[in-house]
Order: structure tokens, then C-alpha cells, then sequence
């Protein structure tokens, strides 16, 4: 058994314990206990998303996603809620480009009710036809509800599109309608063979729990569950600095927005810490570079900021935008870039630093406040960096950061012909030529 | 690092679900609760689990409510909390407060204004300095006041691109006929421009006093710390404000059994509300409403949710939902379904509120929403933000003092006879509004066997 007991700078906060160990299968376990309240959470990583799919198949592991709560071998179609609900617990599924994953709390001593019913859709899914094309209809308005109908909603696929043009990570996990409509049975069930198999995924137990037993439990409900030992597709590499992309896109919007697009790589490289850093110091929050400029000297947009979008081998820097009705975007474009630029020539001032650390340290404390907090935590550390005690010292190497990486980080990704640019403008707006 | 654990030879039967252990009990957690001689009420609900602290300053019954004509107004006051003080410009309380990586935010809704400030436990003090501040010496600065205009401005606009903020407009409007709750509390382009600071300044000195101050203090810190940071920092207010007489009669209109249509050309979904008028937040049923309507549309395993996603796919979720605030509330079934099938949602939406009204709900669906919100109720009082929201919401609707010890027997107490009362009281079928933002020609004509079809645009003029 490992625990982890490492110091951390952050000494006001008591590290997170946690046991780990592989079953014969290759499920992969972590358990956290915290008594705190007589409450427990399941989550399980599949480590399989959208960029997994096949040509064609977009939006393919999301359907799969809901395909997981219709029904295996024991449990009927809707009773997966039933089950769950009846013990008082909530539940969900979430998909991305780089996992799946599936989680639920309950009362404590509901924990075992979790392990059979994640272990009953993990071993035996029952994939029929009628559930498949139901879920497929609400897919279809999950897109509709999510993205097609909403102002602006189509930015992020638009925006990746072009980034990651015969790349990886080319198209976002709701995929398009083309593909779903023609995404069939035979496939499903294909998919859920090669990738919903315990070596390739990880359950994390967190909450009112006893190790011992836990452990037992955990492995009584997945030990007989066989490995898939899937080859997964290889990924496409992701290329830096292909030139300048700019698109205008006309959409049922009523103000003008820009969204620039930097492309950076994957979470585990060490520039990433440098790069989160910068984005908060440029654009995180009303006292940032942008917002300052842009929004409370300038008056020239209604919001702006930048945030970073990591994915497993290659993201997005992004910096945006909206303006006011007769803003015009073009202007807002060369201000944004003039900002990035400054930030590529000189160093952040110390102040600067300090803030982003302290604010750092302040999200870091606040996401250790719940049970499934901590899970997502543990299983994200181990899914991508295979190292799960980075939940307690990977503050360590963001305060370490020092203005030298994050001038070499901001030289190395945010050139412009590193970058897409789209300007999105009301539909009104369209020249009719 | 790692230990490998062989599987079990025995077969599981993996055929019937295990067994729950035996239940633990659920208290609700103790908390401190008094009451100043300037009349502020102080809440500490201590938990040293994390090094942070959250403090919550609410006005009670100081929001939207009291708007008057000047829609907009309390929000837009709350909003200028943060945009200067008599000791510190906008851009200064942004970077005092960001430095040490805290957040202090102001808003409101219709029921209070709120200022609350998030900051780590060694950095206490100068969040406090910074709240007390915002709270007690704004200055409501011209030039601030027009930014945050213009962006207010900007808001509404954007708002008309959007189906479901359309949708919520309209419906209020409507269900809330003479009450205050009918008018948008963002405000409209016509109010927002024509308040002034002298507006704001009125507003802020009637609503913002310590007689309806209430200060929960979250997290890691004692009373004692907490009543000497009360005395000595938040002792500015005036006792007295406004002298509230709530003098406004609900109204019976007529606009049961109408359609209004908010015209969105080219949308590919219908959002959908259909409803009326509901109950306020304090109505000695309420428990039992909740029981019901979770049965009838509030969870995922709901009959509503069941029958227009699981069973025929129209929709991604459907969900009803009664919205209580001070005074009155609303309800309303609210859901996103494409174009072709507007109609008939409508339909099988209508069907599940007779039902719901007409016959008993099951043993099972009783038993099943039992074990549903008791189960889920130590889950929703897992951090010490939870419990506090909790606490703050007794105060504010003004709710018996042991309504959260008593919550799981009143739940476990109630009858399939209860639930059918609750049903019949509160949910009229023959009475509803249906409001849709959508396509009105693909769906107009369809609609016009539920009553009268009236469309709209994005502004809210009428269109046929």
C-alpha cells in the first residue's frame, strides 16, 4: 500500500492521504478517506474521448456516455436512476476529448449499491437498438439546446477546427449531426469492447470509507472483470506555428466578439504551468491586463479575458473579447494582440506574479472542500500524469515559476502565426453580394 | 508504487443489488445565531476543514421588489458596490482584493441585495477591510455609473439572442400580472439609461441599514472573532431604513389558456414554459410541493423527464420547477424540444399535470422520493457554504427556526393523500400559460389548438 505523506510549500493545508494499487486486471484504484460527512463518492475515468473517435464517428463517445446508463445485464433500462436515486444519491457522466467519466455520491453506507452497479455496466452493457436511437434523439437536442442555439455556441468547434486542422483534437466531443445520424449499433458495440475495460480506466473511492474494507469491496465487484488490452488509434501530432487563420463567422448574435486562439501543448509539459500563469496574469479577473484596458480604460468591450484549455497532448491559449454594439472588431483584434505582445518582450512585475500565485493557492485550498472535489483530482493526476500524489505538490511547481519561464513560455506559443482569429458578427451584419 | 490484489476464486452473484449498511444519522449541523442592539443579525457557521472563510452580508427583503419604475435599480446599486469607495477607486478594490487572491462580489435578486467575500483565513483582515468598505462607504461615481451602464445596456441587448432569458421574460410578465415580480429586474434599455446617482444613492441609504442586515460568517473562524469583527468594523450603517408595507395584491389576470409565440427565425428548438402563478417561499405546504413536483418534473427519474427524454427523445431534459420568492412565486415546466414535436410536448406536458392532479402517485414513486430528498440531504450540507445558504434562507423567508431539524420526519410523514392535496392546490391545469421562444413559423399554427396565439419579437412588440 502507498501513502503519501508528502510536505508541501502550502503548509496550511494538511495533505491529502490517499492508497492506490493495481487489480490482476489493470483497474487501477485509488481510495481517500475523509469521515468528515457520512457521505461516500464513486468516480470512474474511462480513458477514452473524443479525440479517440474515429473518422466519421464524431460525437461518438459522448453518445456512448449516455449509452452507459441504459441498462446492463441486471440492471433494466432508467433503474441505473432508479438504483441510485432510490439511495439517495445523485449522479452523472461527463465526456471530453480525453476521458469519460462517470460519478456519483451517496450516503456512506450506500457504497456498495455504487461498486455493483459500476461494475455491472462496466462487465455487461446491454446495447439495444431501440435505447440506441432514443439516445441518439437526445443527443441531437443536447447539440441543438448546447450549441446550435446559442448565441455564440458554435465558437469553440469553429475555433478547433481550424487550430487543429488534420490534427488531433479537430473536432469537440458533441461531434456533429451528419455523424450522429449515421452512428449505428455494431460500432457501439465495438467501442464499448475496446474501451470500457478495467485496464484502461481508474476508480476512485473518496469520502466516509474504511481502506480495508474498501479495498475488498472494490475488488470483489471489478477482480473478475477481463482486460481489453486495446490498441488504441495513434494520435495525430499537434504542429505549431502553421501561419495566421482569420475567419469571420455570422451568427444570431446582437454584439460583435473576438476569439484568438494560441496553440499550446499537452498538461503534462512543463511549459503549461507558466502558461496558466500567464493567461491569469493577462486576462483572469477585473484587475488583469485586458480587462483593465480593454473593458475599464478604453471602454471598447463589453467583457474580455484569456484562460488556457488543456487537453492531454496539445490546447488552446485563448484570448476574447465581446464588443459593444458598434465596437469594431478589428480594433479590438490588434489591442488584444498588442497586449499579448507586450508580454512577449518584457517581464511580468513581481506584484503581478505574487497575485497569480496567491490566487492560485486560493483555488487549490477551495477544491479540496469536497469529497468529489478530491476524486476528480486523484483521477485526473493519475489518468495523465500517471503520478497521483501530484495532488499534493503540483501547487509546489506553479508557485515555483519564476518570470523567466513564463517570458520563454509566452516567446515559445504566443506568436500570431501560431494563432486562428474569428470575429463573429450579427447575421444582419452579412454583406448580400 | 504499487500493490497487486489477486481476484477472488468464489463466484459473485452479481443478480441482486447489495444490501445498504445501516444508516447514519443526520443532524442538522449547530450554528451560532444573535442578534446585535444595532439590529444586524450575526450567523457563524464555524468549520475548519479548509484555511478559508467566506463572509455573506444580505439585505433582507432590499431587491428588485422594490424597484418601483426604475427597473434595474437595486441591481444596478449592488453592482456599483464594488466601483468605488471614499477611500478606494474601482481598480484599487479589483487589485487589493485579487492580490491576495480572494473575491468579493455584490448583486442581488428579488428578495435582498448581497455582498460576500471569499478569501483565505490569513488573509482575513484585509478581505474584511475591503468588504467593510464597499459596504458602508460607496460613493456611486458618475464615471463608473456610465460604464456600468453601457455594459448593463449591452446585457439586455444580448439577452434578446437569448431563447430561454426571452422566454423567462415573457412568462413572468404575464403570470405575475400587477406584482413587481412581472418586471425584468435587469431592467429595461428605457429605465437603465434614466437612473441616476441620485437614484442609487436613495436606494443604497433605504435598503442597506443594519435593521435587515444579516452577516454569516463561513468557515474557519470562532464567534468571538466574528462579533468583534462585527462591532468594530460594520458599525457604520444607519438602524433604520425604509418602512416596508408590501401593499401588493396579486391579481387574477386572464391570461390562462393563452399562447405567446417570441419570434426567434431560423432557431432549430422550441424553449418552452408552461405554468402560473406558484406560492411564496414560506407556505406552510411547501415540503409537500417539493415532494410533488419532484415526482412530477424535479429530478431526472421525474415522470416528465421520463416521458419526454427517455421514453420519446424530444428533448435533451425537461424539468418543472416551483421558483418561490417572498411574496408569491411562479411554476412552471420548462424544456427545449425541436421544432416538429413543439406541439406535441405540449401535449404530453398537459397530460402529466392532470395526472398529477387526478389520481394517486404509486407506493414506489412515493417511496422512491422519500428515499430520494432524505438521502440527498446530508449530501447538500457538505461544505460549510451549503449549511450557510441554508441558514441564510430561514432568516430571509422568514422560516421556523427548527425547519431544518425537523426536515427528514416532515418528509417521511407525508401520504400519497398529501401529496395528491398538494397536487390539486397547486398545480391547475385549466389555468396555464404556455410561452415559447422559437420559430414562430414552424410552430405558430400547431400551438393555436391550446388558445389564443399571440407572437412577439425580440423587443417585446407584437407582431401579427
Amino acid at each position: 500500500m502507498l501513502i503519501s505523506n508528502s510536505e508541501s510549500l502550502v503548509a496550511q493545508i494538511s495533505a491529502i492521504e490517499f492508497r492506490e494499487f493495481d487489480l490482476d486486471n489493470g483497474l487501477h484504484v485509488i481510495l481517500h478517506k475523509d469521515n468528515t460527512n457520512p457521505i461516500v463518492s464513486v468516480d470512474i475515468w474511462y480513458h477514452v474521448g473524443a479525440k479517440d473517435e474515429d473518422p466519421g464517428r464524431t460525437g461518438f463517445a459522448h453518445l456512448f456516455e449516455h449509452m452507459m446508463f441504459q441498462g446492463s445485464k441486471n440492471v433494466g433500462k432508467t433503474d441505473h436512476f432508479n438504483y441510485i436515486q432510490n439511495a439517495g444519491g445523485t449522479l452523472n457522466g461527463t465526456t471530453n476529448q480525453d476521458r469519460t467519466n462517470y460519478f456519483e455520491t451517496a450516503p456512506s453506507n450506500q457504497l456498495e449499491l455504487l461498486l455493483w452497479l459500476e461494475s455491472d455496466r462496466m462487465a455487461t452493457l446491454q446495447v439495444t437498438q431501440e435505447n440506441f436511437d432514443n439516445q441518439r434523439e437526445v443527443v441531437k437536442e443536447e447539440k441543438r439546446q448546447r450549441y446550435d442555439n446559442v448565441p455564440y455556441g458554435s465558437r469553440w468547434g469553429e475555433m478547433m477546427k481550424r487550430l487543429f486542422k488534420g490534427q488531433t483534437y479537430e473536432w469537440i466531443p458533441i461531434g456533429s449531426m451528419e455523424d450522429l445520424n449515421s452512428a449505428d449499433l455494431n460500432y457501439a458495440q465495438e467501442f464499448y469492447r475496446k474501451y470500457y475495460s478495467p485496464d484502461n480506466a481508474v476508480v476512485v473511492v473518496s469520502g466516509d470509507i474504511d481502506y480495508d474494507e474498501t479495498a475488498s469491496l472494490v475488488k470483489k465487484y471489478f477482480g473478475d472483470i477481463k482486460p481489453a488490452n486495446t490498441i488504441k488509434n495513434k494520435y495525430a501530432k499537434i504542429i505549431f506555428n502553421q501561419g495566421e487563420v482569420k475567419d469571420v463567422i455570422y451568427d444570431n448574435v446582437q454584439l460583435p466578439a473576438v476569439y484568438i486562439g494560441y496553440k499550446i501543448p499537452g498538461t503534462t509539459d512543463k511549459d503549461i504551468q507558466a502558461l496558466e500563469i500567464l493567461s491569469m496574469i493577462l486576462g483572469d479577473g477585473r484587475s488583469s491586463r485586458i480587462y483593465k484596458d480593454i473593458v475599464y480604460e478604453n471602454k471598447s468591450a463589453k467583457s474580455a479575458g484569456s484562460f488556457i484549455w488543456d487537453n492531454e497532448i496539445g490546447g488552446m491559449f485563448i484570448v476574447y473579447a465581446t464588443g459593444f454594439k458598434d465596437t469594431n472588431p478589428d480594433s479590438l483584434i490588434s489591442r488584444l494582440t498588442s497586449i499579448v505582445n507586450s508580454i512577449t518582450t518584457e517581464h511580468v512585475n513581481d506584484t503581478e506574479l505574487e497575485k497569480t500565485k496567491n490566487a492560485l493557492e486560493n483555488d487549490h485550498i477551495n477544491r479540496m472542500q469536497t469529497i468529489m472535489g478530491k476524486a476528480d483530482m486523484l483521477a485526473s493526476y493519475w489518468t495523465f500524469h500517471k503520478n497521483t500524489s501530484l495532488i499534493n505538490t503540483h501547487i509546489d511547481e506553479f508557485l515555483s515559476v519564476s518570470k523567466e519561464d513564463i517570458l520563454n513560455a509566452a516567446k515559445k506559443y504566443l506568436s500570431s502565426n501560431n494563432r486562428v482569429v474569428l470575429t463573429y458578427l450579427p447575421n444582419k451584419d452579412k454583406k448580400i453580394n | 508504487m504499487s500493490n497487486n490484489i489477486t481476484a477472488q476464486d468464489d463466484v459473485l452473484d452479481r443478480t441482486k443489488p447489495p444490501k445498504p449498511g445501516p444508516p447514519k444519522d443526520v443532524q442538522f449541523p449547530e450554528y451560532f445565531d444573535t442578534t446585535l442592539p444595532n439590529g444586524i443579525n450575526i450567523l457563524v457557521i464555524e468549520n475548519n476543514k479548509i484555511p478559508a472563510v467566506s463572509v455573506r452580508m444580505v439585505f433582507k427583503d432590499a431587491g428588485s421588489f422594490y424597484d418601483g419604475d426604475k427597473y434595474g435599480l437595486a441591481s444596478l446599486t449592488a453592482e456599483m458596490l464594488t466601483k468605488g469607495t471614499s477611500n478606494r477607486t474601482a481598480t484599487q478594490i479589483a487589485e487589493e482584493i485579487d492580490f491576495v487572491g480572494g473575491s468579493i462580489n455584490a448583486g442581488s435578486d428579488w428578495d435582498g441585495s448581497y455582498i460576500s467575500l471569499s478569501v483565505l483565513r490569513k488573509h482575513l483582515n484585509t478581505g474584511i477591510e475591503i468588504l467593510a468598505d464597499v459596504a458602508q462607504n460607496p460613493v456611486f461615481e458618475d464615471e463608473e455609473l456610465s460604464r456600468v451602464k453601457e455594459q448593463r445596456l449591452s446585457s439586455i441587448l444580448q439577452g434578446k439572442d437569448d431563447a430561454g432569458h426571452l422566454s423567462d421574460k415573457r412568462f413572468n410578465k404575464v403570470v405575475y400580472g400587477t406584482l413587481p415580480y412581472s418586471n425584468p429586474a435587469e431592467g429595461t434599455e428605457e429605465t437603465v439609461k434614466k437612473i441616476t446617482k441620485a437614484d442609487l444613492q436613495e436606494f443604497y441609504k433605504m435598503n442597506y441599514y443594519s435593521g435587515n442586515l444579516i452577516i454569516a460568517f463561513v468557515g474557519d473562524i470562532t464567534k468571538e472573532e466574528a462579533l468583534k469583527i462585527t462591532e468594530e468594523k460594520f458599525n457604520k450603517l444607519p438602524r433604520e431604513g425604509i418602512n416596508r408595507v408590501n401593499s401588493y395584491k396579486f391579481d387574477e389576470n386572464s391570461s390562462a389558456k393563452k399562447v405567446y409565440i417570441i419570434n426567434k427565425p431560423g432557431a432549430v428548438q422550441s424553449n418552452l414554459r408552461v405554468g402560473h402563478i406558484g406560492i411564496p417561499r414560506n407556505n406552510p405546504d411547501f415540503i409537500a410541493v417539493t415532494i410533488m413536483n419532484t415526482i412530477l418534473g424535479g429530478y431526472f427519474g421525474s415522470r416528465i423527464n421520463y416521458n419526454l427524454r427517455e421514453k420519446h427523445g424530444f428533448t435533451y431534459g425537461a424539468r418543472s420547477y416551483f421558483n418561490p420568492h417572498l411574496y408569491s412565486g411562479d411554476f412552471s415546466v420548462d424544456t427545449d424540444v425541436r421544432n416538429e414535436v413543439t406541439d406535441t410536448s405540449v401535449t404530453l406536458i398537459i397530460e402529466e399535470l392532470k395526472r398529477i392532479t387526478t389520481e394517486e402517485i404509486t407506493d414506489e414513486e412515493l417511496t422512491t422520493v422519500k428515499n430520494y430528498m432524505t438521502g440527498v440531504f446530508p449530501l447538500q450540507l457538505e461544505t460549510a457554504n451549503a449549511v450557510a445558504s441554508r441558514v441564510i434562507n430561514l432568516k430571509l423567508y422568514n422560516l421556523p427556526k427548527d425547519y431544518y431539524s425537523k426536515y427528514i420526519s416532515a418528509i417521511n410523514a407525508l401520504t400519497k393523500q398529501d401529496i395528491l392535496n398538494a397536487a390539486k392546490n397547486y398545480i391547475k391545469p385549466e389555468n396555464i400559460t404556455i410561452v415559447v421562444s422559437g420559430d414562430a413559423g414552424a410552430v405558430k399554427d400547431k400551438l393555436s389548438k391550446f388558445g389564443e396565439v399571440q407572437v412577439f419579437d425580440a423587443d417585446g412588440n407584437k407582431i401579427n
